[in-house]
């Protein structure tokens, strides 16, 4: 004949899954953003590769990269940008030196910077994003 | 497909092919490179498969050029992954800037 066991907990375990739906947005932000911040050193340094010795190099590109807030897009999708902003010192928009200097133009050799830092830097971007979330999700639990 | 694959595929569509660089160009031209590891295959800690990602670059001053379509023909009939990653207009030049990112084994 079968035996009914109890079984305890249920109420704290409702609580954590609660609590875990209700912080999922902010976990998933976490990640993104130290995701992100891996991913922008990455560029970071290509780019100074690309431009070591140059005497044309005033700087201001570099300072010019950066990473949005992360956000939630129309799909649920959160997610943040990296990439570059503003204007150089003589009005050049940084985006457009970033893109010549990636996909290079006919007068212009190409030095990719961008996607070569995403290729490179994936496999650590995920691990760090999935070490975030275990630890976010470790602290809710424990609560 | 090799690198030299790569080469030879373009070789055969007819304008001038260049690796890395081409300068002094007044007519349309294809310039290719290999830049980068794409996602290769690890096991028993060994790299098993080595994926090498590339771009290949079309300039060219015609509007709708033909070209462009017969490259990515040649990368299909070749089976080698590639996507048009970006199209730029140089003002200067008159330049439209085709550019793919392929991947070899």
């Amino acid at each position: 004949m079968a035996k009914m066991q109890s079984i305890y907990g249920f109420t704290e375990l409702e609580k954590q899954l609660s609590s875990l739906s209700q912080g999922s947005i902010e976990i998933g932000k976490r990640a993104v953003r130290r995701g992100a911040g891996i991913l922008a050193d990455q560029v970071r340094a290509n780019l100074r590769k690309n431009l070591a010795g140059s005497e044309y190099s005033t700087g201001d590109l570099e300072e010019s990269l950066g990473v949005t807030p992360a956000g939630v897009d129309k799909n649920g999708v959160i997610n943040a940008k990296v990439g570059f902003d503003g204007y150089d010192r003589k009005g050049v928009p940084n985006q457009l030196k970033a893109r010549a200097m990636e996909s290079g133009t006919s007068r212009q050799r190409k030095r990719p910077f961008i996607r070569p830092a995403v290729n490179k830097a994936k496999q650590k971007v995920e691990k760090a994003m999935e070490q975030t979330i275990d630890e976010e999700i470790s602290k809710i639990v424990k609560e | 497909m090799t690198l030299q694959g790569i080469r030879d595929l373009l070789l055969n569509i007819g304008p001038p092919v260049f690796h890395y660089f081409a300068s002094g160009q007044t007519s349309n031209y294809i310039v290719w490179a290999e830049d980068s590891e794409g996602d290769s295959l690890h096991a028993d800690g060994r790299k098993t498969e080595q994926v090498t990602q590339g771009t290949i670059d079309y300039f060219t001053k015609t509007e709708f050029d033909p070209i462009k379509e017969q490259i990515q023909n040649a990368l299909n009939d070749a089976d080698i992954v590639w996507r048009l990653n970006s199209v730029q207009y140089e003002k200067d030049t008159g330049y439209i800037h085709y550019e793919w990112v392929f991947e070899v084994v």
